[in-house]
Formats: C-alpha cells, structure tokens, sequence
C-alpha cells in the first residue's frame, strides 16, 4: 500500500507521469486491437490525445484484515493534493477474510477449470 | 513494405493522427525540424525559432504517441509472415516513419530503465518506419544513452534486461563484425550467470504472487535472450536459411510470458523488437541474396567480415530494387535503374555484376562498367577492387586516352591473367568495342550516371556507344544507373533484346532520404560595431519537397569580432569546424549571396554548410 511499488505510489506515479500513462495507453492500443473495447479504447485515446491529463484512475486495495478507513484515507489525501482539475481518482478496497489471500490465485485458477477450491 | 508516398496521406485520415488536428501536427513537424536543424548547426546559426522547451517536449511526446498508436495497430502485419492486410502493413510503416521523426528530438529520460525502454522504443520504430540508417545517426548523437547500466549488485531480472539492451544496441549500430559477435559472448556469458543468479530472485515458495510474477518475468526474458541469439547469428552467418521459425517461436513465446505476469513495459518492447528484428533479417545482406549464386554468397560475407565500414543491411531503395523489383531477375537482359542520390546504386550493380560472371563462367565473360568522367572512373576502379579483391574478382581500369596503348593492349588479351571487370569512359569502351580488342564475350555493361544520355554532345556518344555494343555484342545485358529522369521504361525496352526483357526499376521518388538537407542563401552584411566588421545572414529556402523547410533568416552564430585570432584558409578566408569533424569554408564576404546547403548527415554527400562566420572585410 505504502512502498516504493504499493497502490499509493503506483496511482500517484500515473497521476503525475504523463510518459507513463503513455506508456499504459500503448500498451492498451496493442491488446485493443482485436477486444471487443476496441471502440471504447479508441474514444479514451481521443480524448487522452487532446488533453493528457483528462484521465481515471482507478485504484483496488483487496486486504484479508477487519475493514479499516484509515487504509485509504491517507491515500486519498495525498492523491487529492496537487491534483490537475481534469484527472479523477477512484479507489476501492475490498476486505476478504483473514487468511485468504495467500493461495488465491490457485483458487482463482482452479475455479476458472471447473473444480473446487 | 517500402514506403509510399499514399500511405502518408492515408495515415493523416488516422483517427489517431487526426485528432492532433492539421493545424498542430503541422507545427509538431515545424518543431522537429527546428530542433533538428538547432542540433546540427546550431553552433554555426543562430536560429530564432520561438521555443518553449518544456511545452514543446510534452506536445511532441503526446505526437509522438499518436503516431505509434497508429504503428501498433499495424505491427502484427509487420511481425508476421501471415500478414495479407497490405493497408495496415504500410499505415505501420508511414505511422513508424513519422514516429521516429518525432521521437528522435525528444531528451532521452535519465532514469536507467526509462532510459533502456526508450532508446529500445526509438530503435525499433525506426526499423519499422526504414528509418535505419537515420538510427545510425542518432546513435553517434546520443552515445551516452547507449551506455549499459552496471550489473554489479542488480537483481538477476534487471542483469538480464541490461545485458539484452546492450545486445540490441550492439544488434542496431552493428559497427563490424566484432560487435556482432560479442553478443554471442554475452548471451553465452548470461547462460553461466543463471546457474549462479536466478534462485536468489525466488522466495522458495511457489505459492507467492511475487515469484509466479517473477518466473513468467525470467521466461520472458529467456525468450528474449534466445530470440535475440537467433537474429545475431542470422546478420553473422546468414544462418539459419530461414530465421523467421525460430525468430518468431521465441519472441511469441516471450510476449506471452510477459502478458502472463503482467509484464507491461517488457511485452510492449518485445512486440517492438519483434517486428524490428523480422524487418532486420529482411532488410539484410544475406536475405537479399540468399538465392543467388555462390559468388554472390561469398561477396556478401566478404562485406561482413571487412574492417572498414562493414556492411549487413540494403537501404531501403536497394532492398526495393532487390526483392520487389526483380534486379537480379535473370531473364531481363537490360534493366534501369532510377535511385535517389546516395542510395546505393553501386553495391546493387555488384550484385548485377556478380551474376553475370557467374552466368558467362563458362565463356569468360566480361563486364564493362561505364562511368563519365576520369576522375569518376578512378573512383569507381578503388571502390570495385576493394569489394571485390577478397573474392578474386579482377578489376582493371582503362585510361580515358583515345587510343588503346601497348599496356592497355596487353591488358585485354591476356588469355594467362584473364580480368573480370573493366572500368572505362564510355568513348574508350566505344573503342575497344569496335576494334574488337577482347575475344571474350561481354557479359554486362554497367552503365554510370546514364541521365548523360539526355544531354546534348555526350548523350549522342553514350547512344551510339549502347548501339554498337547492340549490334557487336548480341548476348551483352545491361544496366543502367540514374538519378531520377523520365522515360526509363523506354530506354529499358530499347536495349532489351525482346520486348519483354527490358525492366525499369524506378525509385528516385519514394519518400526515403538518404539525409535531411536545409538549402539557403548566405547575404554578408557590414558591421559596423567591429572597425572594418562583417558577419553573414543565412537565409533558408525550400527548394525541392527533400529539402527541410524551415522559414526566415539567421545570423551566423559566433560572436562577431575582428579576426585577429582566426586562421586565415588557403583561399584566404576564415575555416571554421562543425561538429562531426566536418570542416566548412565562410564565403568569400566580398560577395552579395551565396547558395550553401547544410547537410545534416555525416554520411552523404553535398555539401558545404554555415560555419561560424564573421571577420573582417579586406
């Protein structure tokens, strides 16, 4: 959440590195190509393309602790400070149980095959 | 894939492109060529272009991604050979083009990997656009961006990134032989490193996020490696006969591994390379020829061996002429060959001359190279014997006297020391034909700087030349090298034997440059805050659409003082340096204008440029 790679930095580096929103966009043209969004990527290229910081970001945090406020309100305000008028930020916490999420992804991919977890 | 001026036109109709608006992809494109210009004599001129640095950068990266947008939607039909949608293939190539323009006046960023990413990016747009040699350029530009970062105390991830930049950078300047072959070393060397390096990324247990992301990210990277092996052995060896197979298994095989850990940055590069390496291969030497006969083989890897000035890829119009237009087609027996200044026309009539040889072995056959003048004719002899000496293929040269003298005379026809090539005017060919001096058949007469044919006096003589041999020498072809002119598909049929056998290969009008050139007017003009004082004004002008346009006029750049320091040139007028060690003469400052144009290439050609210009009136 903190760190120099948790959800804070990561949203505050997109909000103010527009190289690397660049970057986010040329990667989304390369899997635009054939998704059935190809429309909708080509609408938020044209508007990203006439104002570069005309963006929303959308941040998740999935904790497996007792729901807490103060996980994102830090980080709602430092997002919210220095903000360019035009970029919007959406953040969203979902809290599992205690102990679920070491083992989720084999959970996750033995749901997609049909099995149990 | 060569580039057409059509599908520039189409790409403005981009939804992408055009939602830059006309009127701002038109100052994104004056911009370019300001910063360009700035850089390349900005030392000499002091332009006075309005700028607003930071601004500016942030407008031309958000151009610059239009552009790209508009490549990637193309690069798969780069990428594979499947590819059918020749719209979409030449939308990457136009979109990769301007792409490039764009991005090589951007400031390479600082931090290391955004750095890697970037001189990766601009490389491979590049190739995708048939920009490489302008990436030579910027190469020499920009050699601290080149620098690989130090892997001492790095993650074995980041020492695998590091070591693949270095091999790419090594892959796209490829300065010789040795700089190819390192890479062999390095990925041999990345391959005992693994043994040593790779559990210590891994946190021994399978079942974190972080080390699933990390082991999707090392195979990525194995792939790239591999892949990258794949394409160096190519542009060495010619081998594997087809590279595209292995070339394509590897880098898919990476681009897949990367989408699956979420890899962002690496699978973007990876497509990059990807379409960059296929176009590699195509645009190589040893692609080129690789249906050829063995002398031809043997010629090319004498040209990848050679200390000075290797030789691996065909710029563009030569790989045109090559692949798309049938030069070495052997069942045409007069071909005209129309190309842009400094395209290359000499190696493609090499490869010509290697042919024939190859096809009158049995007979001895020879090959006349025809070129205009003496001095030309001598330059043509030491480039001929250079490339040629390794492979045993003897080039002589006849002086442009108006007679066949005694050495000359033993020359031809000597049955011991048989040549291969003879380099001559054409009044001196015209001779040695007529008075049938050589009792071998002549296989192919190479003809220089044909657009002569057009010019009153010489072009009669040249005409007749290609008469005689006509009629004097039935199973002679021909080849015919201009800059652009009209009507070379009359010319073609004329000197082919039926009327099927003649070809006109004409590129002198495709969009590719073999430099960018800014044409302008010098206007000296009195100073009088100096005591007998001068400094010059540079007007630029547009003459021709190849030429930069860049508007109004600029003064010369030094700081006008008397010249009391400066070192008088033999003409008597002040030398000045520009950078890339190129040496430029001021005009005389007597005279009212003088026509200068300032090439921006190191390579080419043309020309003289604005130096730093002031002294003091005589």
């Amino acid at each position: 959440m903190h760190g120099s790679a948790g959800l804070r930095q990561q949203l505050k580096a997109l909000r103010d590195r527009e190289p690397l929103r660049h970057d986010l966009f040329r990667y989304l043209g390369h899997h635009a190509t054939a998704a059935p969004w190809l429309p909708r990527f080509r609408a938020a290229a044209l508007r990203y393309l006439a104002n570069t910081a005309d963006v929303q970001l959308y941040g998740v945090l999935v904790r497996d602790v007792s729901p807490d406020g103060d996980d994102l309100r830090t980080c709602v305000q430092v997002l919210a400070t220095d903000r360019p008028p035009d970029t919007r930020v959406e953040l969203l916490a979902l809290y599992l149980p205690a102990g679920r999420i070491d083992g989720i992804g084999r959970t996750a991919s033995a749901k997609r095959a049909g099995g149990e977890a | 894939m060569s580039l057409s001026a059509a599908a520039f036109d189409s790409l403005r109709a981009h939804w992408a492109v055009s939602a830059i608006g006309a009127d701002r992809l038109e100052r994104a494109h004056t911009l370019v060529r300001q910063r360009l210009a700035r850089r390349a004599v900005g030392k000499q001129i002091a332009f006075s272009f309005a700028a607003d640095e930071e601004h500016d950068t942030s407008f031309l990266e958000r151009v610059a991604l239009a552009y790209e947008l508009a490549m990637i939607e193309g690069l798969d039909e780069l990428s594979r050979p499947s590819g059918t949608n020749d719209a979409l293939r030449d939308q990457a190539v136009a979109a990769a083009f301007h792409g490039f323009d764009v991005r090589r006046v951007l400031p390479v960023p600082r931090e290391t990997e955004d750095r890697l990413f970037f001189v990766l990016q601009i490389s491979a747009a590049a190739y995708c656009g048939d920009r490489w040699s302008d990436l030579r350029r910027w190469y020499q530009e920009n050699h601290a961006a080149l620098t690989a970062p130090s892997v001492a105390d790095v993650s074995w991830d980041r020492r695998l990134l590091y070591r693949l930049f270095h091999c790419w950078v090594r892959l796209f300047r490829k300065n010789g032989w040795d700089d190819l072959d390192r890479i062999r070393e390095i990925i041999a060397g990345l391959r005992n490193d693994q043994r040593t390096f790779e559990a210590g990324v891994f946190q021994d247990d399978d079942s974190r996020a972080t080390d699933r992301g990390m082991a999707w990210r090392l195979a990525a990277l194995y792939h790239w490696a591999k892949g990258t092996e794949v394409l160096a052995d190519y542009m060495l060896q010619g081998r594997p006969s087809d590279p595209f197979g292995q070339l394509d298994k590897h880098f898919e095989g990476g681009i897949r591994s990367a989408a699956a850990g979420g890899d962002m940055r690496h699978e973007v590069v990876m497509r990059w390379l990807h379409a960059a390496g296929r176009i590699m291969i195509t645009n190589s030497l040893w692609w080129a020829t690789r249906t050829v006969n063995s002398r031809t083989w043997d010629f090319v890897r004498s040209l990848t061996r050679r200390e000075h000035r290797a030789l691996f890829e065909l710029l563009p119009p030569q790989r045109a002429a090559v692949l798309e237009q049938g030069l070495l087609d052997q069942a045409k027996t007069a071909i005209v060959v129309d190309l842009p200044t400094s395209g290359g026309k000499t190696l493609l009539a090499q490869f010509r001359i290697l042919q024939a040889l190859q096809q009158f072995a049995p007979d001895h056959g020879w090959i006349a190279y025809v070129a205009p003048t003496r001095a030309l004719t001598a330059q043509i002899t030491s480039r001929l014997r250079r490339d040629f000496a390794p492979i045993g293929v003897r080039v002589e040269q006849l002086t442009a006297a108006v007679e066949v003298d005694a050495f000359e005379e033993q020359l031809l026809t000597d049955r011991e020391r048989l040549f291969h090539v003879l380099v001559s005017t054409p009044e001196k060919l015209s001779l040695v034909i007529r008075n049938r001096k050589v009792d071998r058949p002549l296989a192919l007469v190479v003809l220089d700087e044909a657009h002569n044919l057009e010019t009153v006096g010489r072009g009669l003589r040249i005409e007749l030349l290609l008469a005689t041999i006509k009629r004097d020498c039935p199973r002679a072809n021909f080849l015919l090298l201009m800059p652009h002119v009209e009507n070379v598909d009359a010319v073609a049929r004329w000197l082919a034997q039926d009327i099927d056998a003649g070809r006109s290969i004409s590129l002198g009008s495709t969009p590719w440059k073999p430099n960018e050139r800014i044409v302008g007017l010098y206007r000296a003009e009195a100073d009088d805050s100096v005591r007998g004082g001068w400094r010059l004004w540079y007007e630029t002008l547009t003459t021709t659409e190849k030429t930069m346009p860049l508007r109004g006029t600029h003064p010369s750049c030094c700081s006008c003082r008397t010249s009391k320091t400066s070192t008088p040139s033999p003409a008597g007028w002040p030398r000045t340096s520009m950078p890339a060690g190129r040496s430029v003469s001021a005009p005389p400052p007597g005279s009212r204008t003088s026509g200068s144009s300032a090439s921006i290439a190191p390579r080419p050609t043309t020309a003289c440029a604005a130096g730093g210009v002031c002294g003091t009136r005589r």
